[in-house]
């Protein structure tokens, strides 16, 4: 239907950009004909490119398709949608393991060994460990976040570029007043599809890394001797006593930071795929997209503008 | 407002400039031949300014016809350059 809007659009170009050109001829005015003469170039490279619209649209997505890194999408921003929506949900798993991390910590940090007129908080030193810990976990929160929103957005992209931005631009770029629009419209639909998930699916994907993260808070979750006791037994010092000791020999702390050390690993990869990764897209496609604009939004035989 | 309606709405006025483009084609036409013909009872001072005003409005109305009775033309012969 849009297409069949912008043929009549270049039709209406054809026929107004005759009647500029004999207008101006008739009454002498060279600005007049000049910009007949324009619009009839304009008209004409507009009806090739409707002719071609079909072939446009085929060819864009057939190199989406072609980009030899896809694993899981049928083409690019599909392929980002896929992506991101994977990464979202093993930064999801990763949270999962790190609260229950977290959850521990706060656990031993309140054990209390009894002696009477005393008492000793033996593994109070675990809250800066706990408090860094929920600092990750709010940062993995605002990844995964970043993650749904880049998600949503590679959906929108797959959904409307070629099927409703590269027509309308095509209408838009057929009538004089709206050449620069129509120009930029076609620019953002081929720099959305094309471009923005290329640069972003060119960063390495964090999900390795996400994985061997979530592997050291397993290790930490399900290791036997870190397993929290039942609170029935905290009032018996000598059971307490034996899972302190436990505690040491598993070393508990080792294993907690190498977790915590791996859940920064995270965060900054993630940061790096779903935050900065979009932006230098964004910056790059946006370049793209005024660089279109000047080139198809141009006049061609002398700069008339609109008259 | 759908895009059936504003494609009927572009149909309208595509309708429109047919129909008007071969009407200002042949008023020209006339004017210019009326304009010629009265150059030829003027002065021999302004007579050229008048003929060449006659001539250049049955120029334009030639090719403001041309033009419209070819857009159809045009436009399918446009259509087909990149392919």
């Amino acid at each position: 239907m849009e297409i069949g809007i912008a043929s009549s659009v270049v039709a209406i170009m054809i026929i107004l950009s005759g009647i500029a050109i004999g207008v101006g001829k008739a009454v002498g005015s060279k600005r007049l004909e000049l910009f007949g003469v324009e619009e009839l170039a304009q008209a004409m490279l507009n009806a090739a490119i409707i002719g071609v619209f079909a072939a446009i649209v085929a060819t864009i997505t057939q190199v989406s398709a072609d980009i030899d890194f896809l694993t899981c999408g049928a083409g690019l921003p599909e392929e980002l949608q896929c992506q991101m929506a994977g990464v979202e949900n093993a930064t999801f798993s990763l949270m999962a393991e790190s609260e229950k991390t977290a959850l521990t910590l706060g656990y031993y940090e309140s054990l209390l060994l009894y002696f009477g007129s005393f008492d000793i908080q033996i593994l109070k030193g675990l809250q800066p460990m706990r408090e860094t810990l929920g600092e990750g976990i709010k940062m993995l929160n605002l990844n995964s976040t970043f993650a749904a929103m880049n998600s949503q957005l590679a959906n929108f992209i797959a959904q409307t570029m070629l099927a409703v931005f590269l027509p309308l631009g095509i209408i838009f770029r057929s009538f004089f007043a709206t050449r620069k629009i129509g120009g930029f419209l076609i620019g953002a639909s081929i720099g959305f599809y094309l471009l923005f998930p290329y640069f972003v699916l060119i960063v390495p994907s964090p999900l390795p890394v996400i994985d061997n993260v979530v592997a050291s808070f397993k290790a930490v979750n399900e290791n036997a001797n870190y397993a929290i006791m039942p609170i029935a037994e905290l009032n018996d010092n000598n059971r307490v006593a034996e899972k302190l000791y436990m505690l040491g020999t598993g070393d508990f702390i080792g294993s907690l930071i190498l977790a915590m050390k791996g859940l920064a690993d995270a965060n900054g990869a993630l940061l790096l795929y779903t935050i900065v990764g979009p932006a230098i897209a964004l910056a790059a496609t946006i370049v793209f997209m005024l660089a279109i604009t000047e080139m198809l939004g141009a006049h061609f035989v002398l700069n008339v503008g609109v008259v | 407002m759908s895009m059936a309606y504003i494609e009927t709405l572009v149909a309208g006025w595509l309708e429109v400039l047919k129909n008007i483009g071969p009407m200002i084609s042949v008023i020209l036409i006339i004017l210019g031949g009326i304009v010629y013909g009265i150059s030829n009872v003027q002065p021999s001072e302004v007579r050229g300014k008048w003929q060449a005003a006659a001539i250049g409005m049955v120029v334009g109305g030639i090719i403001i016809g041309a033009i419209v009775g070819a857009a159809d033309i045009i436009q399918d012969i446009s259509s087909k350059l990149l392919q």
